[in-house]
């Protein structure tokens, strides 16, 4: 199969994966229990009120026709609106669309190479004190929780030194010193876990690629050892990492939704997390639609790459 | 702002992680370090200075320079800035600055000091008010403010078309007219003892009704115009609203150019921010208010609210439906230990089912229900009375305990279902969300639930919320609410005379001006109530504001509605 039928194959599959995401939150969210009028209105509400607004938002209809009108308003790309908000969806998600994209991409940029760097190190180092100290330190990423770190961060460079805002943010557009000052410790949060995994992945991969026959056979040959590395090993140690590198969107998703709490980053992940406190269904199935076009893109890309680096997957 | 620290010692930083850790965990299980319930009404606050302040000279008053922007922190956002149709109580407050009242109450809560309102109310008969304001008010908009923009505030929110949720607040009011252009005319439908209070909040403020009619009641939400010290200028939704300064405030002149109230919903950020000099104002978490006493250059206040938090008993099924039971549950927790667990030293113990600040303003027999209602713990007396309820032998299934994922509430929960074990009772604690929590009270499908609500300082807040009989509200209930989330659920199962006659003294007091008839009338209402025992309650809030020495001329409090600039300060930040 060529790479161009390939790419189309893979792209139309993405159809059937977003109808089932959406049928998913639907269904996951109206299974929740409570209900959004009730939080909305909250303790001694007006019946009247209450009534009017369940009538008014369609709660009232039965589940299968609620569904078949959320789909029909969402194939005409409507995300409805919000119900604590009483604001379009699309229009609240753009809004907070560049801080979440800033702080993610410049995390990943920042996460993927020294992971790359450390672990091609560390396997370089096999079992030497370099290895050691960086499985150290990417066990300590891996392990430290964001919402910890995040508050340490905090701590040490704006309350002790004084060196860094403490939240906030600035869009880089407007005033790049500023921007990079507040998104400074957002992305060092962000980035260790995922420095950490990457990191682990490339490490496991460069030592099992170096223990491998046609190494040996590098070396008896004379090769440098930085050729055998970089050249030889390094890029047949990609291959296993791409899907990895792909697979990690997910959890920078999830990531910034705590990082934009702690450092009151008006992102799409406070947005979604405080939808899913007041069970604001809109929010809840625009973003989870929304992140997921955004998880399937990554997704669609790695399968791509894979296919471009080994031809043979085409043909699976 | 505050002194900039650079140097940096391990155990400072030892005992501060520590501290942080701990608010951490706290976060976790939505204690403390998070966001906490809001559990309606409109919170008021009473307060007390924490020490640690430098009071406002005469010679630093002589410095103050014009501009300045204050930065003041909120953990949540607003939905809509349109006093009409906004049910956040932060937003509220923080609409004074923005819209103003025809009443305001004076700094301790004890008169309704004329606002837009040229003087007292006049009283034409037993439910005709009329109200003289003021002259040569403006809008921001520059329009004059008249009686017109008066009536059509209330008057819209009156309306059901438009669907207010404040109209169940006003509901009191039949219509208000213009009886002159600096003169309106208040209609109740009944003699209403809250009528001022209800005046001199943001429920009641008035808005420009030329902008609001022009733009619509949504883009006025996004785009605010009224007469207050500060205009609407910028919302930059989950970051921050800003404010700049009314030039022709009737009042006076506000000295700080802008107002900025960022919203950080961590309150250990908020903290940092406040030392570190990136906000003027913050709320201080419990666990770092010893650091915050050591800083040079912030002064606090504890404030406490008017709200009232508890365990209520689902006396709607066994073997709650026992009076003797739910007062054996009295006997099995210390009053005091609970609190400890719960707020610590922010909190106070509640009487008669309000803050320990309602029982002293009106002052109720609260030490006597202390000693009636209150008993000390007694596991032997706790026994005796499960026994003459048939329950000597324990009980046959698992109680269910249900409780929010906030450390004040599930503490509580926590030390009863250990005070039911040593009895040989056994309970779960369970963890709900808020539309759980919600549903469960709707539904009764509970043993113990927690109660929090945010009433006010008038007994009113307490009990019409709490302990009305919801069926006889106008309209009464749709047949699938059980509880409909009163705390009053006795009402279906003892349906009696006698808590009729609360359900009616309960509305009749809204209706009597007379203060001491009316403090009569909530005495016979909570001595009914806690003699059933339908709670274990146990505090009201307490929360540390802190504020920057740099702004002068600023106190917060707990009647003031906002304390930058009104009839008794005019803040400024010290250059």
């Amino acid at each position: 199969m060529s790479l161009y039928r390939y790419t189309i194959r893979r792209t139309l599959q993405i159809i059937p994966v977003l109808l089932g995401v959406f049928t998913l939150t639907f269904v996951m969210v109206h299974a929740l229990p409570g209900n959004p009028v009730r939080i909305y209105l909250g303790l001694n509400p007006s019946q009247a009120l209450a009534d009017e607004l369940i009538k008014r938002y369609g709660f009232d209809q039965p589940l299968w026709k609620q569904y078949l009108d959320y789909l029909w308003r969402l194939l005409q790309f409507d995300l409805g609106e919000s119900f604590m908000r009483k604001r379009p969806v699309t229009g609240l998600m753009l809004e907070r669309m560049g801080p979440t994209v800033v702080l993610m991409g410049l995390s990943y940029v920042i996460a993927l190479p020294t992971a790359l760097l450390l672990g091609v190190y560390s396997a370089a180092k096999h079992n030497e004190l370099g290895d050691h100290v960086s499985r150290f330190v990417g066990l300590a990423g891996l392990s430290t929780p964001n919402f910890w770190l995040g508050l340490m961060l905090i701590f040490l460079f704006a309350y002790e030194f004084n060196v860094l805002p403490a939240s906030g943010y600035v869009s880089p557009l407007k005033d790049p010193v500023a921007a990079a000052k507040h998104l400074v410790l957002p992305i060092i949060t962000l980035a260790t876990a995922q420095t950490a995994t990457l990191m682990r992945m490339t490490r496991s991969s460069m030592v099992e690629e170096l223990s491998k026959d046609y190494v040996e056979t590098a070396r008896a040959y004379g090769l440098p050892e930085r050729r055998i590395l970089l050249r030889h090993a390094f890029r047949n140690a990609l291959l296993p990492l791409v899907t990895i590198i792909g697979l990690q969107l997910s959890f920078l998703l999830d990531g910034s939704v705590i990082v934009e709490s702690i450092f009151a980053i008006p992102g799409m992940g406070r947005l979604g997390y405080n939808g899913l406190l007041n069970q604001d269904y809109g929010v809840i199935i625009g973003l989870n639609i929304f992140f997921a076009v955004l998880f399937l893109t990554g997704v669609l890309l790695t399968d791509l790459a894979y296919a471009y680096i080994d031809p043979r997957i085409r043909y699976d | 702002m505050t002194d900039k620290r650079t140097n940096f010692d391990r155990r400072r930083f030892l005992a501060t992680s520590g501290l942080l850790g701990g608010s951490v965990l706290a976060g976790c299980t939505g204690g403390d370090g998070g966001q906490e319930t809001t559990t309606g009404g409109a919170g008021t606050t009473t307060a007390e200075s924490m020490g640690g302040g430098t009071e406002t000279t005469e010679e630093q008053q002589q410095n103050v320079q014009g501009g300045g922007t204050f930065i003041g922190t909120t953990a949540e956002d607003a939905t809509t800035l349109d006093p009409r149709m906004n049910e956040l109580a932060w937003v509220n407050g923080f609409l004074h600055y923005i819209f103003d009242t025809l009443y305001l109450p004076s700094p301790d809560g004890k008169k309704f000091v004329p606002h837009l309102a040229k003087e007292q109310p006049k009283q034409q008969d037993d439910t005709t008010f009329v109200i003289p304001l003021k002259e040569g008010v403006t809008f921001h908009n520059g329009d004059e403010l008249t009686a017109e923009d008066v009536a059509y505030s209330i008057n819209w929110m009156l309306d059901p078309a438009n669907k207010s949720p404040n109209k169940a607040n006003l509901d009191f009011i039949d219509t208000v007219e213009a009886s002159g252009k600096y003169e309106a005319t208040f209609n109740l439908k009944y003699p209403f003892a809250l009528f001022q209070l209800v005046l001199s909040g943001m429920n009641a403020g008035i808005v420009s009704k030329s902008a609001a009619e022009q733009k619509g009641q949504k883009k006025f939400g996004q785009d605010p115009v009224g007469s207050g010290p500060f205009a609407f200028d910028k919302h930059v939704s989950s970051s921050h609203i800003d404010l700049a300064r009314n030039e022709d405030y009737f009042l006076k002149k506000p000295n700080l150019g802008k107002v900025r109230m960022r919203i950080i919903p961590k309150p250990q950020v908020q903290f940092v921010e406040l030392a570190s000099g990136g906000v003027h104002q913050a709320t201080v978490p419990k666990n770092l208010i010893g650091k915050a006493k050591s800083e040079q250059g912030i002064k606090m206040k504890r404030i406490s609210h008017f709200d009232y938090n508890g365990l209520i008993f689902n006396s709607m099924r066994k073997p709650f439906d026992n009076v003797k039971v739910r007062e054996a549950m009295q006997y099995l927790v210390d009053y005091d230990e609970i609190l400890k667990a719960t707020k610590g030293q922010l909190g106070k113990r509640s009487y008669g089912f309000m803050p320990k600040d309602v029982n002293k303003s009106w002052e109720f027999p609260w030490k006597e229900w202390k000693e009636k209602y209150y008993p000390a713990k007694d596991h032997q007396k706790a026994k005796q009375l499960l026994k003459e309820a048939g329950y000597g032998g324990g009980m046959d299934k698992t109680l269910k305990i249900s409780s929010l994922a906030s450390s004040k509430f599930k503490n509580m929960a926590i030390i009863l279902q250990k005070e039911l074990k040593k009895v040989g009772i056994e309970a779960n604690v369970r963890e709900v969300t808020i539309g759980q929590w919600l549903t469960e009270l709707d539904s009764g499908e509970f043993d113990v639930n927690i109660y929090g609500w945010s009433g006010g300082q008038d007994p009113d807040g307490f009990y019409y919320y709490l302990f009305r009989d919801l069926r006889n509200d106008e309209g009464g209930m749709n047949d699938d609410v059980v509880g409909n989330a009163t705390a009053a659920y006795l009402y279906q199962t003892q349906d009696s005379d006698k808590l009729q006659k609360v359900d009616e003294t309960i509305r009749q007091a809204r209706r009597t001006n007379d203060r001491a008839e009316r403090k009569k009338m909530y005495i016979d209402a909570a001595e009914t109530w806690q003699s059933l025992y339908p709670h274990i309650p146990v505090f009201s809030e307490q929360a540390v504001t802190g504020w920057s020495k740099d702004v002068k001329d600023y106190e917060p409090s707990a009647f003031t509605q906002q304390p930058l600039c009104n009839e008794w300060s005019n803040a400024y930040i010290q250059k």
